[in-house]
């Protein structure tokens, strides 16, 4: 009798647990990239792996990025590389050629990690001048941050579009885009200085002046930087 | 019945040292919540949320499964066992008062690191509350919940700590597998390979479920009624777990 | 009245290893019956199946065949539970809770109601010599004292049958007299009291009756007031079971 009950209970709950993974299974959709997809080779695995068997993706993701950003010069730009970098630099036509592929594999990991796209792309992109690789990592991210009525998805797009301007070097069209990308509070340092070179390189160095004079409050670190910038922006300004 | 054995759980874990590791925990997660945060700017809150959970749920975890395996086979060991068998005591109220009393103390655990966090990111970043940083923080303690039944009852089919333990990472890292796992699972053509992958894939809890907080930052990815299920999910899960861990124990002897 | 029946009761232990089963004799075709009152002593030589004895009374052993009955319950009862206390062999406790609390606990346990568990707690602890102790952490306990929380958790459900196992194994001579006295003041509140050792002189100054045990078989059971020179008879007829051929050479 007991034992009848026993396996009677067993069974309920089995059946139980297999109808709710069932439900589950039939709505929700894994958020991310799978394995098979891992198109890169990592020198470092233990970060994916890490994601992978650990269910702590969006901390590798920041690791990576983090080593990204370190690779590119850090946080202040222009300061003296550290002692001792992980990434050896190349000549100067293809300088920091891993900072694509390390964007690739922060964006593999969390994919939703729209800061990658942003900056990784624009640094890539507008500084480095290879359009490519920029285009295709933002082209990534507008397939998996598809949402019309998020205003990050429409700024990945804007990114894009600018991109493609700048190659053909049609600024005053670049400007317009880049204006929707940069217009909010938190925007990144990078895009801002892209756009302030693209006023210059536009002649308009009244503006690209103002944006400077923006940075300069926003990015106190950067204030040798943008002194320098403003100056020499003042002397066109007078000759024009 | 089960209160008394719950309180004694706490009394015994507050009394040991976790609180020492906890602190330990805490300063390891600041320190690197502030060390990473300098690094990235424009993304501060982001890596302080993410370390900070990261942290949260690694130390619960390790020290849910720790003092889980140990529940009743240091009882064994020491002997303290058997004045509580030859007790007017149920032996599942036992296992449950025992197992309750440590989802008592990862509660306690995990309020005090989430409250160190919630300061961190007050202090050091521009955030703002968000639910979801809640709600990643209710899955965790639900894995804990699953897990902890887990390496209960394996302690109770192993009989050994060291093997209870490896087999409860091993779920663990199945579990946050689990997805992979039924893609595997789909792409095989070998049928043994095929039910074997499948099997582990419905037998192994997926913790992908519970793992929101690897999903923060992904617009509406777990509605409230899909949360739900998942909630119910690992209880279920749980109580077929602790059911076969208190079938298994009513038939020890001592 | 019968406090404790044992009736055919075999007892045999099985290691498992990978290919062969070990099995080794724990008790066989033991039968006993204890009135309510008495104090019966287990006698018998280290690993002859005291302990098991006991164990299966307290159901946390099962028997392979046979049954034990405690006041008419069969174990394993809740029934039975409430009424046996029982202190194994140099036993631990939570070394992290102060006497009272283990006190406390233990009577919590065992159903005690919180209206008169605090005042059952007292009398516990005066009983046992423990009052000025009360707040001290196990962990700063001597053997002795330890022991004495022992007796204290086997009393404060007000159990009928009482186990005590090896009770004295380990105490100087000051605390085997304190044990001693003890188990006299129990034996006036007309409790049942069983308890195993292999020390004869012991089991003399406090036991009604003696039942050897030899390699799991219950070989005797001596009435203690029917012996004259109590001391030396039993321990004549113990070694006589123990090792028969030497003592008759």
């Amino acid at each position: 009798m007991r034992k009848v009950l026993v396996v009677l209970v067993l069974l309920i709950l089995l059946v139980a647990l297999w109808r709710l993974r069932a439900a589950i299974d039939s709505e929700y959709i894994y958020p991310f990239p799978p394995l098979a997809t891992m198109h890169f080779v990592s020198d470092n695995p233990y970060l994916e792996l890490g994601g992978l068997f650990l269910g702590l993706r969006s901390l590798a993701a920041d690791v990576v990025w983090v080593k990204t950003l370190q690779y590119y010069g850090g946080p202040t730009e222009g300061e003296p590389e550290m002692p001792g970098a992980e990434y050896e630099h190349d000549s100067e036509q293809w300088a920091y050629q891993q900072l694509f592929p390390l964007c690739e594999r922060a964006v593999w990991l969390d994919p939703y990690f729209t800061h990658v796209y942003n900056i990784g792309s624009a640094s890539i992109g507008f500084v480095q001048e290879r359009y490519d690789e920029a285009v295709i990592l933002l082209k990534e991210g507008i397939v998996w941050n598809y949402n019309p009525k998020d205003i990050h998805y429409w700024r990945l797009n804007y990114a894009l579009a600018a991109l493609g301007y700048d190659k053909v070097k049609d600024y005053a069209h670049v400007i317009n885009m880049l204006q929707n990308v940069v217009d909010y509070e938190e925007s990144p340092m990078i895009l801002l200085r892209v756009l302030a070179n693209t006023y210059e390189k536009n002649n308009d160095y009244r503006k690209a002046y103002t944006l400077w004079e923006v940075i300069g409050r926003r990015f106190p670190s950067q204030a040798g930087q943008v002194r320098n910038k403003m100056a020499a922006l003042a002397v066109k300004i007078g000759s024009k | 019945m089960i209160l008394p054995i719950a309180e004694y759980t706490v009394k015994e874990n507050i009394r040991g040292k976790i609180f020492y590791i906890l602190l330990m925990f805490i300063l390891v997660m600041v320190g690197a919540a502030l060390v990473f945060s300098s690094l990235s700017p424009d993304t501060e809150a982001r890596v302080i949320t993410d370390i900070g959970l990261a942290c949260i749920e690694l130390f619960s975890f390790m020290a849910g499964i720790f003092a889980a395996v140990n529940l009743v086979l240091q009882e064994i060991e020491n002997r303290t066992i058997y004045l509580l068998m030859t007790r007017p005591l149920h032996r599942w109220e036992y296992i449950l008062g025992r197992y309750l009393g440590v989802l008592v103390i990862l509660f306690i655990n995990i309020l005090l690191m989430l409250s160190v966090l919630v300061l961190l990111l007050k202090f050091a970043s521009n955030w703002q509350w968000d639910a979801m940083l809640f709600w990643s923080v209710i899955t965790i303690f639900f894995k804990l919940i699953i897990i902890v039944s887990v390496a209960l009852t394996a302690s109770l089919v192993f009989t050994s700590t060291v093997t209870a333990i490896a087999f409860s990472f091993m779920v663990w890292i199945i579990g946050h597998f689990s997805n992979e796992l039924r893609i595997l699972s789909d792409k095989v053509t070998a049928p043994v390979t095929k039910v074997f992958l499948s099997a582990l894939y419905y037998l192994v809890p997926n913790f992908q479920y519970l793992n929101l907080k690897d999903k923060l930052y992904i617009p509406e990815v777990m509605p409230m009624h899909i949360i739900a299920l998942v909630l119910l999910y690992s209880l279920v899960y749980t109580a077929i777990v602790l059911f076969i861990g208190n079938l298994l124990f009513s038939r020890k002897e001592f | 009245m019968l406090a404790v029946k044992i009736e055919n009761v075999t007892k045999i232990y099985k290691k498992r290893y990978l290919l062969k089963t070990k099995q080794s004799i724990g008790v066989k075709d033991l039968n006993l019956e204890i009135n309510e009152g008495e104090t019966f002593g287990l006698l018998g030589l280290n690993g002859a199946g005291k302990t098991t004895t006991i164990k299966l009374l307290l159901g946390l052993l099962r028997p392979d065949s046979g049954n034990c009955f405690i006041y008419g319950h069969k174990v394993p009862a809740r029934a039975a539970s409430d009424l046996v206390g029982y202190l194994p062999e140099s036993p631990y406790f939570y070394r992290y809770l102060t006497a009272q609390e283990i006190i406390d606990f233990y009577g919590k346990v065992s159903g005690v109601p919180d209206r008169v568990r605090g005042e059952k707690i007292e009398e516990i602890l005066e009983l046992v010599n423990l009052t000025a102790n009360r707040h001290k952490r196990l962990s700063e306990f001597s053997k002795g004292m330890l022991q004495r929380v022992g007796i204290a958790q086997a009393l404060i459900h007000d159990p009928k049958v009482l186990f005590f196992d090896e009770l004295i194994t380990g105490l100087d001579p000051v605390g085997i007299t304190e044990m001693r006295a003890l188990i006299l003041r129990l034996k006036e509140r007309k409790k049942t009291i069983i308890l195993s050792s292999h020390i004869i002189s012991e089991v003399v100054k406090v036991c009604d009756r003696v039942g050897i045990i030899v390699e799991g078989k219950l070989a005797r059971i001596v009435n203690l007031a029917d012996l004259t020179s109590k001391g030396d008879e039993l321990e004549q007829i113990f070694l006589k079971l123990v090792m028969p051929a030497e003592v008759a050479a």
